[in-house]
């Protein structure tokens, strides 16, 4: 920057410094109040308009709710709020490609969100020939009628520094068309682009046909081709009605009209590498555009990828990873022995060894291979920016809080800061079509910045201001974390001690039961019971920053395992049961920790 | 310091690639080993040479120079096993919801990163036809797989060119499945009922698309029939485009089904296990149908009460061409053991014998002009043993598929998987497989239905 230059930008922080104390008040966003002013500038910031093109000590202007200047010579006018704050980062608004964000799972899955309570089939249905509710055939569902303005991941994302996310309804085979919706408090009229996508998963219906992948892809063509035939037969009837037979009207089909006219791309949930390959078969079959939703292992396939001509919305899932210690306390397992040695072996393709003559060699051979494989998975988004695909993000299978987490985490292996920033902002951007409107910052552009404390992607900044559809959201930094003590995992559980109320719904059916935890000498114990649960010990209970983990036995149905989050005396999560799948449950204190964890028990 | 040695380790699996694919395209030559051609006898001392993932010659002493030689010397060369009736390779075997399911076909759901290609492999076999399972009367349709071990895409292992094939079921399973529930069949009449009905409802469907095309040329504003993908499927067996594999024990339901293939002029029929084949060989033999049976297994449940050894053995000197499955991910290894079996029950020649899990398989699957025999010109699937492979011995030292090495005894490492799932378990426990997956997922199914809510 010329010399001429920073001194201007230097005056223009300055005056803004002295207006901003005088006379904006302090406005904060997230009420139904009036706001002050529908201006707001950020300055002195360093902008990326674009990715990889960042200005320095620039200035931002929003007014009603679209980008009026940007630039490092622009004027403050002078009813803005300025937003302000040292060296602060200003981003486009991040976008979401793909996920459920202001969409509440459906607690029962009743019939409007394509489960129904009679999950269990009534005796005179047939299983071969279901209703298409049933079947979770439901394309002509919209997203934007199940968007709830108090869904909590509306604002928990947008603390992330999402502004507009492309959210689908919950659901089977096919839960409906997906909305792309800016991420304001009263959601449902945030809607950007109603009904821009059908959605598509490889999830069977349970007990009913399709049940499984090839099913599902049957049901598919099956569909997608008497749509066609429709949509023909429509047309020459809109022609001219005389001499054939009314169109059916038949709204699941009517639904693939804008897929086949190539107005409306399919987003294909694809997370394994199996089902990518299966999307693109349908693609290559039918010839819709195509959208790859959630994808993972994505590094295995780099170059169909690239040659696929299909969209990529990456998942931000990260695995767990399974070297750093023995979690779920498997103490007897080669898993836990020798760790560390394990990680500094390198992994040896070639390694030969009969199994009972050297156990603790081949333990450890494996989980070099486990560790390759997982910086491989990390290193996904580093290795197709290195292929040239360009590609977005999919929160569908994350929590809010490891949304950055996760991209840091991508960025620290490899993938670049300039990648990331196209991958939350001008890909989804063209992927959805919404390229004109959103994903830069420019005049003429929605009214969606991420204002960051620092670099977005340095551990320790935080987003600071985010500014939506030209609405204020003022965030505060983040509590320091508690300095660890050494003895911090059993105060940590002690918070857990009680004795909690349990709610489930398997398969349209609440079961409700109890829990009860116990800390003694830093470690946790447990009981869990049921309506038809006779009281079993807990497996390896685990508490920690909040989350509750255990496994425990259900008679004939096996090994089953609890994943919840709990904040004060209530939770949510899920109990997974093996063969069947997890269900929602919800988790509620009625007794302790404040009594006596001994009386709790007696 | 962990990032280097990940590169290290990086560069080592880029050295040494995880599957031995080392000679794509490129030629390989296998010198002086005992030839077993199955077609065309015994040939001592001979020389195979392969190019461009063909055969491209066979004799002695050819001379030929090859990116890849391979001494045969007191070894057996025999062309690659093929198991006619395997479930291995799949995502899910059964769409177990519908008493016909002919619109879904195994191609769609072929898993390329199933340990069991590899272990097949390890065991001489270099083709399986991957099934849908017996839970309906008219199941999905087939795929025929080269084991091409180490390809990520999965359309990489389907034989380009393989004619289509579909199951059928008889018996038990579509019974017990569909009955169960309240639905056809619930009885032997009842499956009978399901393929009449089928068969009729395809014809009408061809004979009204058929009528459609024809007229839609004058008037293109013809209102089309329905779309059912479904019925298009059986419209092609009518047509003679798909061969028919049925899972089938019991002599009558075995006529019962020639019966109604001849009522509505099916002729390409495989019966598979087919346990009591033997009472109806000349039946078999007359129609054409074939038979694709166990060695020695019966007894597993009352229809299959009945039935012998000797089974192979008969239904071949009868005229039917007959081959040995193996319908198990741990007997396709072994498949040489079990055709050999077939001498003593029944004395058949080393080539019958052969026959039953090379060229016989082949012309059930409609591949035998380019597989299943060692001829200049067919797909270089090829095994060599340590010894006759009719020997108890017998080892299968290299397996190549199209002229590429894709199991060798001698780099045979530990861990073959082609990819990893960083959150797998890695336990010291005794591996638990489940071999049959006939009924997966339907049974999963009934399970679900008679015992939920």
């Amino acid at each position: 920057m010329n010399s001429s230059l920073l001194k201007f930008a230097v005056r223009g922080t300055a005056a803004v410094l002295v207006v901003a104390a005088a006379i904006v008040p302090r406005a904060h966003g997230q009420t139904d109040e009036r706001p002050v002013t529908n201006a707001f500038a950020v300055s002195g910031a360093t902008v990326q308009t674009e990715p990889g093109k960042v200005l320095r000590n620039a200035t931002v202007v929003v007014r009603d709710g679209i980008i009026t200047a940007v630039g490092t010579d622009v004027a403050i006018p002078y009813d803005a709020r300025i937003l302000d704050g040292d060296s602060l980062f200003v981003y486009a608004g991040f976008i979401d490609g793909i996920g459920h964000i202001g969409i509440p799972e459906p607690r029962d899955e009743g019939p409007s969100q394509g489960g129904g309570r009679n999950q269990g089939r009534t005796s005179d249905e047939n299983p071969a020939d279901p209703s298409n509710e049933r079947a979770g055939i439901q394309p002509e569902r919209s997203a934007s009628d199940f968007l709830d303005k108090d869904d909590k991941s509306i604002d928990a994302f947008r603390k992330q520094g999402i502004a507009i996310a492309h959210s689908v309804p919950h659901g089977r085979m096919l839960p409906g068309q997906g909305s792309v919706v800016s991420l304001i408090d009263d959601i449902s009229g945030g809607v950007v682009a109603g009904d821009a996508t059908m959605f598509m998963q490889f999830q069977g219906a349970r007990g009913v046909y399709p049940g499984t992948p090839m099913g599902i892809m049957a049901k598919f063509r099956n569909l997608y081709r008497q749509a066609e035939l429709n949509k023909k037969w429509e047309s020459n009837y809109r022609d001219n009605p005389n001499g054939i037979r009314r169109p059916p009207n038949d709204a699941a089909l009517d639904a693939f009209f804008p897929v086949i006219a190539g107005t409306q791309p399919v987003v294909m949930k694809a997370d394994d590498i199996l089902t990518v390959y299966r999307a693109l078969r349908l693609r290559d079959d039918l010839g819709f555009q195509l959208v790859l939703a959630g994808v993972e292992q994505a590094s295995e396939m780099v170059t169909d990828l690239a040659t696929s001509n299909a969209a990529v919305l990456l998942t931000l899932k990260m695995p767990e990873e399974k070297d750093k210690g023995a979690k779920r306390g498997k103490a007897a397992t080669p898993d836990s022995t020798g760790e560390k040695a394990a990680a500094r072996t390198p992994y040896n393709p070639g390694f030969r060894t009969n199994s009972y003559a050297d156990v603790d060699a081949e333990a450890a051979n494996l989980k070099s291979r486990r560790a390759l494989a997982l910086a491989q998975y990390k290193e996904t988004a580093a290795a197709l920016e290195k292929a040239g695909v360009p590609f977005g993000f999919s929160t569908m299978d994350i929590k809010a809080s490891d949304f950055r987490k996760n991209l840091l985490e991508m960025v620290k292996v490899g993938l670049s800061k300039e990648a990331a920033v196209a991958a939350l902002t001008t890909n989804p951007a063209r992927i959805l079509g919404i390229d004109r409107a959103a994903g830069t910052i420019a005049s003429g552009k929605m009214g969606n910045l991420v204002i960051s404390s620092g670099d977005y992607f340095e551990e320790k900044s935080y987003v600071k201001f985010m500014l939506v559809d030209g609405r204020l959201f003022e965030y505060d930094a983040p509590e320091k974390k508690k300095v660890a003590s050494k003895d911090s995992s059993v105060t940590g559980a002690a918070a857990v001690a009680g004795t909690w109320r349990y709610l489930t719904n398997v398969q349209g059916e609440d079961y409700v039961g109890r829990i009860e935890i116990s800390v003694a000498a830093g470690s946790i114990t447990g009981i869990i019971e049921g309506d038809r649960l006779p009281e079993t010990a807990m497996i390896s209970p685990t508490f920690d920053s909040g989350s509750l983990s255990f496994d425990f036995m259900v008679p004939e149905i096996g090994r089953s395992h609890v994943e919840a989050d709990i904040d004060g005396d209530s939770g949510s999560g899920t109990i997974t049961l093996p063969g069947l799948g997890a269900f929602s449950t919800t988790f509620r204190r009625t007794s302790g920790p404040d009594q006596d964890v001994s009386t709790t028990l007696e | 310091m962990m990032k280097t040695i990940f590169r290290v380790a990086f560069a080592i699996l880029l050295l040494f690639p995880v599957s031995a694919r080392a000679q794509d395209g490129g030629s390989l030559l296998i010198r002086n080993a005992t030839v077993l051609t199955v077609t065309n006898g015994t040939l001592e001392g001979t020389d195979v040479l392969v190019r461009n993932g063909k055969i491209a010659a066979i004799g002695k002493d050819l001379g030929a120079s090859a990116d890849r030689v391979i001494d045969g010397s007191g070894q057996f060369l025999m062309p690659g096993i093929i198991d006619a009736h395997s479930h291995i390779a799949l995502s899910s075997v059964n769409e177990g919801s519908s008493p016909v399911t002919s619109e879904v076909t195994m191609e769609d759901v072929v898993d390329p990163f199933d340990i069991a290609i590899y272990r097949a492999l390890a065991g001489g076999v270099t083709i399986s036809h991957v099934m849908h399972g017996s839970a309906n009367v008219i199941g999905g349709q087939n795929e025929t797989i080269k084991h091409r071990y180490g390809a990520k895409n999965p359309d990489a292992l389907r034989m380009e060119g393989a004619p289509r094939t579909i199951k059928f079921a008889l018996g038990e399973n579509p019974t017990r499945v569909h009955g169960s529930r309240g639905n056809q069949p619930s009885t032997r009449m009842g499956v009978e009922m399901v393929f009449r009905r089928t068969f009729t409802d395809g014809k009408r469907y061809m004979e009204e698309w058929d009528a459609y095309r024809r007229d839609s040329k004058k008037n293109p504003r013809l209102v089309p029939p329905e779309y059912n993908l479904r019925l298009e499927t059986i419209a092609d067996i009518l047509r003679g485009e798909i061969i028919v594999h049925c899972h089938s024990y019991r002599a009558d339901e075995i006529l019962m089904l020639l019966n109604v293939l001849k009522d509505f002029g099916v002729k390409k029929i495989v019966f598979q296990h087919v346990n009591e084949g033997f009472k109806v060989a000349p039946e078999l033999a007359s129609y054409g149908a074939m038979a694709s049976v166990f060695s020695d297994w019966w007894a597993y449940k009352f229809e299959v009460y009945y039935s012998t050894a000797y089974n192979a053995a008969i239904l071949t000197r009868n005229g039917v061409v007959t081959s040995i499955n193996s319908d198990s991910e741990e007997l396709d290894r072994h498949l040489y053991h079990e055709a050999a079996k077939t001498q003593k029950y029944g004395g058949l020649s080393d080539d019958e014998a052969l026959s039953l899990i090379t060229i016989n398989p082949a012309r059930q699957l409609g591949i035998d002009d380019r597989t299943g025999s060692i001829e200049i010109g067919k797909d270089a699937d090829l095994v060599l043993f340590n010894a006759h492979p009719l020997s108890i011995y017998a080892v299968p030292e290299i397996t190549v598929v199209d002229g590429v090495v894709e199991f060798d005894r001698e780099a045979d490492a530990d861990d073959m998987r082609i990819i990893v799932d960083p959150e797998s378990e890695i336990t010291d426990t005794h591996l638990d497989l489940e071999y049959h997956r006939c009924m997966e997922g339907a049974a999963d199914l009934d399970w679900l239905l008679s015992d939920a809510g």
